[in-house]
């Protein structure tokens, strides 16, 4: 899974900080990192969701300005607040229980970032979390309906 | 047992590297990554504008399919060749005009740099450039592109700099308005960029220029910000709130210049 992490890593990077950079700074876009936190959270188990979290966020506390462990912490806490409320409260194989989960993610996020910035881009988060909830339904389509992850991880039936 | 000692172990190593990052012996590995993501960003960049470039040859293909395969085949040479040239022409212009800027001012000193990455994250409204400290960048010094103000340097580490952008509602500028000779603060909003403060005595008029301003020794005065776009408050305010629109298109930039006082 570490090297599946990485590959993701490799591949997330340079799409957030080239096209969907531009992207985001003209109408806003999805949170990569974001959706793919959810999604290893959601989909595996807490030690996948915890290594994954502090992979992406010692990579952007890398290439970011912000003080280092901002978005590791960021991303850790994330990654632990779904792992706990995922089998306690939510069920996994719902697909509308997830992008739930997706959205609080996305708007815990959103508020962090915009309390540090000072900055409230209204339309920025609402852009943000739809395509988030859009990636996020794509990404679980393709994950857990068509290869049938579930099944193999929790035995759960969709 | 050894395995929980293990992740204790990694947990204890993240947080050490973690706490050594707060110190600034360690920008230079920040750097080093910054650097090392902006090839293959720059890489990914240029693939998806000439994806958007041929799906947009893809639509005059099937538009042209009518016409003879000869001609067809022409046609999409001579829109490939028009599109190169136009790019061409496009980064040309862009720096005739930071060349001019650069030769009507003899009291400031530009500085190319090259945009290497975007913040992915809208709240934030910066990108990265590939010049810092050791090139003689210091924080709050303006960035400009094709002779207007797109920012000013936030975050100066040895290699690399964070521009903040006009956009960005952290940011705020001191700006006079060319035709009333009034000054205003810039600052970016919802409603986009807002010169407010201007006194409500003021006729301000739509379509002026407006630059920025010596107040407070921000930045040099005369440096072009954009011209206003319309009033937006209302008449019984103490203070006038313009709109104002830059011709500059912050989010397609692959070069700018630091303005060195």
């Amino acid at each position: 899974m570490i090297v599946a992490q990485l590959l993701v890593i490799l591949i997330i990077l340079p799409i957030s900080y080239g096209p969907l950079g531009e992207l985001t700074l003209r109408h806003g876009g999805p949170d990569l990192f974001l959706v793919a936190t959810w999604l290893f959270a959601w989909l595996t188990d807490r030690t996948n969701a915890l290594r994954w979290a502090v992979i992406a966020g010692l990579a952007l506390d890398l290439l970011n300005f912000q003080r280092f462990g901002f978005w590791t912490f960021q991303l850790v806490g994330l990654a632990i607040l779904v792992d706990y409320v995922r089998g306690r409260y939510f069920q996994v194989s719902s697909l509308a229980e997830a992008l739930l989960a997706l959205l609080v993610m996305t708007l815990i996020s959103l508020l962090i970032q915009s309390l540090m910035t000072q900055q409230f881009i209204w339309p920025v988060w609402l852009i943000e979390i739809s395509s988030n909830v859009l990636l996020g339904t794509i990404m679980y389509y393709i994950l857990a309906v068509r290869f049938r992850l579930f099944q193999r991880w929790f035995g759960q039936r969709l | 047992m050894r395995r929980r000692r293990r992740q204790w172990g990694i947990v204890a190593a993240i947080a050490l590297i973690i706490l050594v990052a707060q110190f600034s012996f360690f920008n230079p590995v920040r750097d080093v990554a910054r650097r090392f993501v902006a090839a293959p960003t720059s890489v990914v960049r240029h693939l998806s504008q000439k994806i958007n470039s041929s799906f947009g040859l893809i639509r005059s293909v099937n538009d042209l399919a009518k016409e003879n395969a000869e001609l067809k085949a022409a046609l999409n040479q001579k829109e490939a060749d028009i599109a190169k040239l136009a790019t061409v022409q496009n980064e040309n212009t862009s720096l005739r005009q930071d060349l001019n800027f650069s030769q009507g001012r003899t009291d400031i000193k530009l500085i190319p740099a090259t945009v290497s990455e975007f913040s992915p994250f809208g709240n934030y409204q910066t990108l990265t450039i590939d010049k810092g400290s050791h090139d003689g960048l210091k924080e709050n010094m303006a960035v400009v592109s094709q002779g207007f103000l797109i920012g000013e340097l936030k975050n100066v580490s040895d290699a690399t700099s964070e521009v903040w952008l006009l956009t960005n509602s952290g940011l705020v500028v001191p700006v006079r308005l060319t035709g009333s000779q009034t000054t205003g603060i810039l600052k970016g909003s919802l409603r986009g960029l807002i010169v407010d403060n201007i006194p409500a005595d003021t006729s301000v008029t739509v379509g002026e220029a407006v630059v920025t301003s010596d107040l407070g020794n921000l930045f040099p005065a005369g440096i072009a910000v954009g011209k206003v776009e319309e009033i937006i408050s209302k008449k019984e305010e103490v203070f006038q709130t313009a709109r104002i629109s830059s011709p500059i298109n912050t989010s397609s930039l692959s070069t700018v210049f630091i303005v060195r006082p």
